[in-house]
């Protein structure tokens, strides 16, 4: 017995940087005995750019594009963020028009978002068919950006003041016929997906309980797939959210699976949000003049708002000129991420790969 | 919770902010910053969260910004503090586990360093890299 145990050691597995399930570029190094997990380091950075330094030396305008590089699949809820801080400083209040159309659009990113993750989450546990049908309705969505926008990804549509066009019919055209299909859809899919080979993989494992939540900081979806009622549209209302009636997905255990789920009732939600925000899109102009060169006050200035992934805070420092003394980003999947050192220990190599993608993690945001 | 009792226990002073106009509900300025385990302790019993910590080159030195956030209501609070470059400054970690990487980041980026940090490395910068980027007398390296 004692030479099977000199011989059972534990090894080191290196998961990324290039790896299919980590979506970009992340290193995780796995310390595993057989097909058990000890313990894990999470290793950032390969897609580190420092934007905090660059922002120092581009103007407030000139950082706009940058915001959709982050976040590149819900680039257009980054720019929220941004523009929102340059507002509260400047004291700007944006026509109720532009309001509506921003509600429009960034709910719209939110559903591509998490359309994006499902697919892409069961493409990571090895179910190919899923990921086409969420394509084809993620589709939709992007030729509607392209129509407004003029753009599929990194849109650029926001601006301080409003937003930088005004929706057009085609575009109503399209979005209507998206309305139709989209509750059908995802009855369709999820019945697709909610096989029991997927319930046994996702359920049960990947524990995050309450008292998790508020030492990691963790928001968005992974919060509230703990149950812990955190989203910043209703619990610290910005734009015109606090006139729109939506509710909140809870999930009850914190599991994966209830992190899934959770997704999957968001997308309804954002639905109906930007059915109420299209009968109550008031007439009149879609931006408000706002000064070509942007200078802010001196001071500081921070903005948060609620991503597909959580909470988003930039934070501005102004010393008065037309560049920002210190630009900084609280970003979700930073936070996010930092629980899953101690989510992975006890699980399976297999299990891995199913909790990261649980989490729903961007790189080029962590890095930033 | 109380922030008479914050203000009253601990060498904090009240800046003016406004929400609609910051984003934050509260800022204080912290006098000593040996104090700051207790405070994030007293903010920890009534349920916030460390929503982020970073830091600014003043150009004589750096002010540290932790913000601290609850999820009922809204009640943002930023602490601020001044200390010098190469200062030490008390660790979070053993109170919010969130703490570890926003002080790594910190220090990859500001070179401050947290004292009982388990684990302090350079986050996201690459190895061997040199010097603190966002201090504003960083120089990129010459080839």
């Amino acid at each position: 017995m004692d030479t099977v145990k000199e011989i059972k050691k534990d090894f080191f597995i290196n998961m990324g940087p290039q790896h299919p399930s980590t979506h970009g570029v992340l290193r995780v190094v796995l310390n595993v005995e057989g097909e058990r997990v000890l313990s894990s380091e999470t290793v950032l950075g390969y897609a580190h750019r420092g934007v905090e330094k660059m922002a120092e030396s581009k103007t407030y305008v000139q950082m706009m594009p940058v915001m959709d590089r982050f976040d590149y699949v819900s680039s257009m809820l980054f720019e929220w963020g941004y523009v929102g801080a340059m507002e509260r400083a400047l004291g700007i209040k944006i026509p109720e028009r532009a309001e509506y159309i921003r509600v429009i659009m960034g709910e719209l990113n939110r559903i591509a978002s998490h359309l994006l993750w499902v697919g892409a989450f069961l493409l990571d546990l090895g179910a190919f068919t899923p990921f086409l049908w969420v394509f084809d309705a993620r589709e939709r969505i992007m030729d509607m950006f392209e129509e407004v926008t003029g753009q599929r990804m990194t849109n650029n549509y926001f601006r301080v003041g409003g937003v930088k066009d005004d929706l057009t019919p085609q575009f109503m055209k399209m979005l209507d016929e998206f309305l139709k299909m989209i509750r059908e859809r995802m009855k369709d899919t999820e019945e697709l997906i909610e096989s029991i080979i997927f319930l046994e993989r996702v359920k049960d494992i990947g524990f995050i309980t309450k008292e998790d939540v508020v030492n990691y900081s963790l928001t968005g979806p992974v919060a509230r797939g703990s149950g812990v009622s955190y989203d910043l549209r209703k619990n610290e209302p910005y734009s015109v959210y606090d006139k729109i009636d939506f509710e909140v997905p809870l999930g009850e255990k914190g599991d994966c699976y209830d992190r899934y789920k959770v997704r999957m009732k968001e997308v309804i939600q954002s639905v109906r949000i930007v059915e109420q925000a299209l009968n109550l899109l008031p007439e009149g102009p879609y931006a408000e003049k706002a000064p070509k060169v942007i200078k802010l006050p001196e001071g500081e200035y921070y903005n948060a708002v609620e991503t597909s992934r959580g909470l988003l805070g930039v934070y501005l420092q102004s010393d008065g000129s037309t560049k920002p003394a210190r630009f900084k980003l609280r970003d979700p999947a930073f936070s996010n991420l930092s629980i899953l050192d101690k989510l992975l220990p006890g699980n399976k190599i297999s299990d891995v790969v199913a909790i990261l993608g649980s989490i729903d993690v961007v790189i080029p945001e962590i890095d930033r | 919770m109380a922030l008479v009792a914050l203000v009253d226990n601990f060498s904090l002073s009240k800046i003016d902010v406004s929400y609609e106009a910051k984003g934050f509900c509260h800022a204080f300025l912290l006098e000593k910053k040996e104090e700051l385990p207790n405070i994030a302790k007293a903010f920890k019993e009534e349920g916030y969260f460390l929503e982020t910590i970073t830091a600014y080159d003043r150009g004589d030195g750096l002010k540290m910004l932790y913000l601290f956030n609850v999820h009922h209501k809204v009640h943002r609070t930023a602490i601020y503090f001044d200390i010098s470059y190469n200062d030490q400054v008390e660790t979070l970690t053993g109170i919010f586990p969130s703490a570890n990487w926003f002080e790594s980041e910190v220090y990859d980026m500001f070179g401050v360093t947290f004292k009982g940090h388990p684990d302090l490395k350079r986050l996201l910068t690459p190895e061997g890299m040199k010097g603190f980027p966002l201090l504003k007398s960083w120089k990129p390296e010459e080839e």
